[in-house]
Formats: C-alpha cells, sequence, structure tokens
C-alpha cells in the first residue's frame, strides 16, 4: 500500500470525504483488505480525540423516551418510568473467571439523590446497561441487559437457547451466591419485573445459564453459564 | 463514560439540541441491538460507544441539510482557529487508562492550520469542502494541505510503533 493509499484510509476515517468521493473510497473497503486494514489502524488511532468532546446533559426526559423505545424494540409493553433517572455510565470492566470481559452501561440520576419509598412505589435509582459477554468457552452472542433498579425491572434482549431449554437469569452479588433472577422468553426479548431494591446492584455479576425447561430444579445454575458481565461504574 | 458525553458527541455535530437528542435516542437504540455484535477483545466498551455516536451524529448530517457556513454553530468556527482549542483536553472520566499520547505528540508536530483541521474534521464532523469553505480557500488547496500533514502525521505514528 502507497503512503498515498494509506491517506485516503485517514481522509474516510476522518470523515472528510462526501458524495462521490465517499462512496469509492467504502467500495474499496469493502474490496481491498489492505485498505480495510488501514481504516481500521487509523480509526484505533484517532479514538482518542473522543476524550475531547465536552460533556452536555440531555433533557431529563430523554431518559424515558429511550426506555421507552427500547421497550418498543423489544416488544414489551411500555415499563413504569422515572423521567428524572439520568444518566448513563459505562464502564469497561476485567473479565472474571467466567467472563471473557464485559461491557456494561451504568445509568444513574443526575439529581437528587436516591430517596427510599414504600415498597411498591417508584424508587429513584440507577438504571444499568449492561452486555452480558460469551462465558469462556461458549459461542453465544454477547447480549444488552437493562436493569431500571428503581422499579425493579430488568430488559434482557433475545438470546438463541438450544430447543427444549430455557435461558436463566443470575443476580451474584458480593456473597458470591447465585440468586435466580427469572426465566428469559424463548425467541425473543424478556422483561422482568423484580421486587422492589432487590437488585442487582453496581458491582454485582449478572450471569445466564442454560437449564431444564421450567427452570433451574435446584435453586443454583444446573447448566453451562454461558454469559456473564459485572455491573460497574467504571 | 455518561449520556451527557455521548450527547456531547452529538450536539456538537448536530449542532442543534432537538436533533441532537432524537440522535442520541438512535444510539441507545444502536447500542441495544449491537451489543451481540461488540467484540470485547477489539477494543473498549467506551471507545466502542464513542464511535458508535459519533457515527450516528454524522450520518444524520449526511443524511440531512449540513448547516450552510454562516449558521454553523460558533463552537464549529472557533475550533479550527483559535490555537488555544489545538490543545487536547482529556477528560478524566474517558479513556483515563487509554490516553493515547503518542497521536497527542504527533499532532502537536504538525503547523497549526491543519492541525485544527484535522481535528475540525473529526471533532465537529467537517469535510474537505465545508473547511475549505470556512477557510476561505480553494477546495484543492485545502485538500492537499490535510494530505501533506496526514502523511507527517501517518509516519511519526507508525516511528518506533
Amino acid at each position: 500500500m502507497t503512503p498515498e493509499e494509506r491517506i485516503d484510509a485517514a481522509e474516510l476515517a476522518l470523515g472528510l470525504l462526501e458524495g462521490e468521493e465517499r462512496v469509492t473510497a467504502l467500495e474499496r473497503v469493502l474490496a481491498e483488505p489492505e485498505f480495510a486494514a488501514e481504516l481500521a489502524w487509523w480509526r484505533s488511532r484517532l479514538e482518542v480525540l473522543h476524550a475531547e468532546y465536552g460533556p452536555t446533559e440531555p433533557s431529563a426526559a430523554l431518559a424515558g423516551r429511550i426506555e421507552a423505545r427500547i421497550d418498543a424494540e423489544a416488544g414489551v409493553t411500555a415499563a413504569t418510568r422515572n423521567a428524572r433517572r439520568w444518566p448513563w455510565l459505562v464502564g469497561g470492566l476485567a473479565g472474571g473467571a467466567l467472563a471473557a470481559s464485559l461491557a456494561a452501561l451504568v445509568l444513574t440520576q443526575t439529581t437528587p439523590a436516591p430517596t427510599p419509598v414504600p415498597s411498591g412505589h417508584q424508587v429513584e435509582g440507577p438504571l444499568l446497561v449492561a452486555a452480558l459477554v460469551p462465558a469462556k468457552g461458549q459461542v453465544v452472542a454477547p447480549v444488552a441487559a437493562v436493569v431500571d433498579h428503581g422499579s425493579g425491572i430488568i430488559r434482557v434482549a433475545a438470546l438463541a437457547t438450544p430447543r427444549g431449554r430455557v435461558a436463566e437469569l443470575w443476580r451474584i452479588g458480593a456473597d458470591g451466591v447465585p440468586r435466580s433472577l427469572g426465566l428469559l422468553a424463548v425467541g425473543g426479548a424478556t422483561r422482568l419485573t423484580l421486587r422492589p431494591r432487590t437488585g442487582p446492584d453496581l458491582g454485582d455479576t449478572l450471569a445466564i445459564s442454560v437449564e431444564p425447561s421450567g427452570g433451574s430444579p435446584t435453586g443454583a445454575p444446573t447448566g453451562p453459564v454461558v454469559a456473564t458481565g459485572v455491573l460497574s461504574r467504571g | 463514560m455518561t449520556s451527557a458525553k455521548l450527547f456531547g458527541i452529538c450536539l456538537r455535530i448536530c449542532g442543534e439540541r432537538q436533533t441532537a437528542e432524537d440522535v442520541l435516542q438512535e444510539i441507545y437504540l444502536t447500542i441495544w441491538r449491537r451489543a451481540p455484535s461488540f467484540e470485547p477483545s477489539r477494543g473498549s466498551p467506551v471507545a466502542w460507544l464513542a464511535t458508535i455516536a459519533r457515527n450516528r451524529a454524522l450520518d444524520w448530517r449526511r443524511a440531512n441539510h449540513r448547516p450552510a457556513l454562516e449558521t454553523l454553530p460558533d463552537h464549529i468556527g472557533r475550533s479550527a482557529g483559535e490555537p488555544a482549542d489545538t490543545a487536547l483536553l482529556a477528560d478524566q472520566s474517558l479513556l483515563e487508562e487509554e490516553v493515547d499520547t503518542r497521536l497527542r505528540d504527533c499532532m502537536e508536530e504538525l503547523d497549526g492550520r491543519p492541525r485544527a483541521a484535522i481535528r475540525a474534521a473529526f471533532l465537529d464532523g467537517l469535510t474537505y469542502s465545508e473547511l475549505a469553505r470556512r477557510e476561505a480557500v480553494p477546495l484543492a488547496t485545502m485538500k492537499s494541505t490535510i494530505r501533506r500533514a496526514l502523511l507527517r502525521l501517518r509516519d511519526c505514528l507508525s516511528d518506533d510503533a
């Protein structure tokens, strides 16, 4: 690859091109592996510039709208929403023994601090989003999970399971004991409603195991843990 | 990374709040949909999120009427011009462990004008023609200036790498 061609890739990575020129460059990405590799090289070098974007608070109502969109996308009915929750934080976390690694987004409110209220009512709390990634040796795709700590609603994207088996979602807290949060729907997204304030919390691990139809007969995971991720503030 | 950071990306590239909020919604939807394709081995989740945000915002700019030069938000006009703005400001909450001082050092070695233009291209989503209009130079001049700078940047980044 000539130096000039490397700069062609840089132009695309920076977003300098438009119209025909951009189309031509994009075609080269598909047709020329070397060009695609050069583009990836530039993108990874330029990534550090993301740090220069200054933060700006979006409107408080936006969190609720996003949750509604996710519900619509996932085919579940609108959840209880709390417009004051915000913002989302992300943390990358080191992989544990089971996790290949994981990504977690954490949503916390900006103001005010959580105010405990009697159970059954809405509670201000962080909204956590995690990408559960495959456990070692497992071949499932990462799965997104959104945890509304305030209302106790967990949304989990669709996960493929073998015929006749179900996926079960677990929370593993500081004591290291897995506690079942419920079974995931077969062939679609799931929304589980937990008792208020039963977690999971920041720092907890979410795990998905494959269990016999009806769920784990023992109260602990009996099948392979296929995906796991830790909720963290990063 | 906070939603404020992702929103900051949208706002800077889209230039107006309402649009930026619409784009931010799309970004979260994209994250929800694309989590299965995230490859932990290929980069940090923070960079993955920021990349999605920037790309979606740029998609919007490409698909819609781009603001005329006169109506570009002030910060866009400023960002490429003021020397003070060429200093890289690391966000402590972001990329803390992955700050690439190499890029910073190599950018510093470039002349001020092309350096500012490269930053504006990345951060504001400005294209060659928009940069040329703003600097009031012929398109071909802007292109060759930036391409020369990118060649130097490539060489610098490759040294000792």
